[in-house]
């Protein structure tokens, strides 16, 4: 595992995070389809790369949040109950009759999935501090009830716009428009801000809570708008593709093996590779079994769920081999 | 004059009496060790002093104010503290950790903050020369997580003295270090005192409490009985 990646490595994975970033982006807009009409490319085709690249880089840079608000490796939107309580607020409003692409539906969306994630910290607080082990079993309940939820809503939303708990539960960038990308783009970008502000506070808080506070650290605050951060990052673009999981469980993990744990360099590359992690995973999704079109999420749980396996088996290994 | 006034300090949680009525104080380069019976309430105390938790009755005063309601940036200044746990940050550097002591004068003026550890100069020397006397001057590059407990211990340290605080609170420090680790962190303390500024430890090692404080409390069942 890298601690201290010298520059010349870190300009070799953000040089090699950006080519596989434009190789797949020219994939994205070139495979799978059987003409090239500029018309289409415009309406279609990059709106949803669009979407594919910013949400990835969203969902990723959430879970380097996450994971170092908790100290928890394990802790991700999906893990949390800010995905699913996300598409709840989505099918809500939906099934209310808000329109779909809307900022509205985002805000729902964020509304739902900030009330939910602050249930679920509520009950892993004590005494100011926050048992990260209680915040994921939290969350994985908030999930099946916000899961539960989207499935009562479904019947109420107008088959005919294509979203059924199908599309809210596993995601999909089939409906991809522009007037989608401009109602998630605010939330997403107001979420990169508050990551940046927070930078330099989020590593201290990998000791526990009470080092991270006696070093200086405004713990309360840097927590509470980390995860403020993470609502905007993730709840948002789920009302517009769904719920696309382990995107923000994987990508950290498998970056801070090759740039190690730092924040500053850690987020910039997690938005690079989340980014490319998403638009290739619709790219398959879109072609393996085309003209079917399989949901992203079942693709990124394919790929996410062994990757994050091995990972998970690496870092036993290490931790067992370090105890002397 | 106590730089750290202790009045009528109570605490109680779950039930319990952790801390009753404990009024001492700690004087400008003076070292005070706390020694007592697990249980007896000595790191709640600590706790308490380094505004950690926040007393049930009583006052904790740092220059006149109650500690625990200063904001945690400013107290950092003023007061390090060193809890029992050396748990965490297993994918940081040991250089990273330890810079994390100067992240308490980020945007202070006159001072940018501690980066690294080379060229950071402290009252008690600077911080390279710091590593070097704890002995990790040679684990700067390795992770912690790659650490066994003493060198973890060491590291902390390393970390809280680039605080350079009037006030260094330091719960068992020695728990998990040799005779050579415990040799330099008494050393240390003597340096820091001689500069004027004050250090308290919780500590089971009587003689060691005896020969590193100027005072030594003892506690029990949640009372100061000895000071």
């Amino acid at each position: 595992m890298t601690v201290h990646p010298s520059p010349a490595r870190l300009v070799a994975v953000f040089g090699l995070l950006v080519v596989v970033l434009l190789g797949v982006g020219a994939a994205a807009l070139l495979i799978g389809y059987a003409s090239f009409d500029a018309q289409i490319v415009r309406t279609i085709r990059m709106p949803r790369l669009a979407l594919t690249l910013i949400v990835g880089a969203g969902l990723a840079v959430a879970g380097v949040l996450l994971q170092g608000v908790f100290g928890n490796p394990l802790a991700a939107p999906s893990i949390v109950g800010v995905s699913a309580s996300g598409a709840a607020g989505a099918s809500i409003g939906a099934a209310l009759g808000v329109a779909f692409n809307s900022v509205w539906l985002a805000g729902i969306g964020a509304l739902v999935a900030g009330a939910a994630l602050a249930v679920v910290r509520a009950v892993g607080a004590r005494q100011g501090r926050v048992d990260s082990t209680a915040v994921l079993l939290g969350g994985v309940a908030m999930s099946l009830f916000a899961l539960a939820v989207v499935l009562i809503a479904s019947p109420f939303i107008d088959r005919a716009t294509g979203r059924s708990f199908s599309f809210w539960a596993n995601g999909s960038f089939a409906l991809a428009t522009w007037a989608g990308v401009v109602a998630v783009l605010p939330f997403i970008l107001v979420g990169f801000v508050l990551a940046i502000v927070l930078i330099k506070d989020l590593d201290p808080l990998s000791l526990d809570a009470a080092a991270a506070q006696a070093l200086g650290v405004d713990v309360r605050r840097v927590s509470t708008l980390a995860l403020v951060a993470v609502v905007l990052l993730v709840a948002p673009a789920v009302t517009v593709v769904g719920v696309v999981s382990f995107v923000g469980l994987v990508v950290p993990h498998a970056l801070r093996y090759l740039i190690g744990a730092r924040t500053a360099t850690l987020l910039p590359a997690a938005a690079l590779a989340g980014g490319a992690l998403v638009a290739a995973a619709d790219l398959v999704a879109r072609t393996v079994l085309a003209p079917t079109e399989i949901p992203v999420g079942a693709v990124t749980a394919l790929v996410g769920a062994p990757v994050f396996l091995v990972l998970l088996r690496r870092m036993v290994l290490t931790r067992s081999e370090s105890i002397r | 004059m106590s730089v750290l006034e202790l009045q009528e300090l109570t605490l109680r949680s779950a039930g319990h009496t952790r801390v009753e009525s404990v009024s001492a104080g700690v004087h400008s380069g003076q070292v005070v060790a706390i020694l007592g019976a697990n249980g007896s309430g000595k790191s709640s105390l600590l706790a308490l002093m380094a505004g950690q938790i926040a007393p049930t009755s009583g006052r904790a005063l740092l220059q006149g104010r109650p500690v625990h309601e200063i904001a945690p940036g400013e107290r950092a200044r003023q007061l390090a503290w060193l809890g029992q746990s050396t748990a965490g940050a297993e994918a940081y550097s040991v250089r990273d950790v330890i810079s994390w002591g100067g992240i308490c004068r980020r945007g202070a003026r006159g001072n940018r903050g501690t980066r690294g550890t080379r060229g950071t100069t402290t009252a008690t020397g600077d911080a390279t020369e710091m590593v070097e006397r704890l002995g990790i001057a040679h684990l700067l590059g390795e992770p912690l997580g790659n650490l066994s407990g003493g060198e973890r211990q060491r590291v902390h340290l390393a970390r809280i003295w680039q605080q350079r605080t009037p006030i260094t609170l330091l719960d068992e420090p020695d728990a998990a270090l040799d005779s050579t680790g415990r040799e330099q962190l008494h050393q240390l303390i003597t340096d820091t005192a001689s500069e004027g500024r004050s250090v308290v430890i919780v500590t089971h090692d009587r003689s060691w409490a005896h020969s590193v404080a100027d005072e030594v409390w003892v506690m029990d069942a949640g009372t100061l009985t000895a000071q």
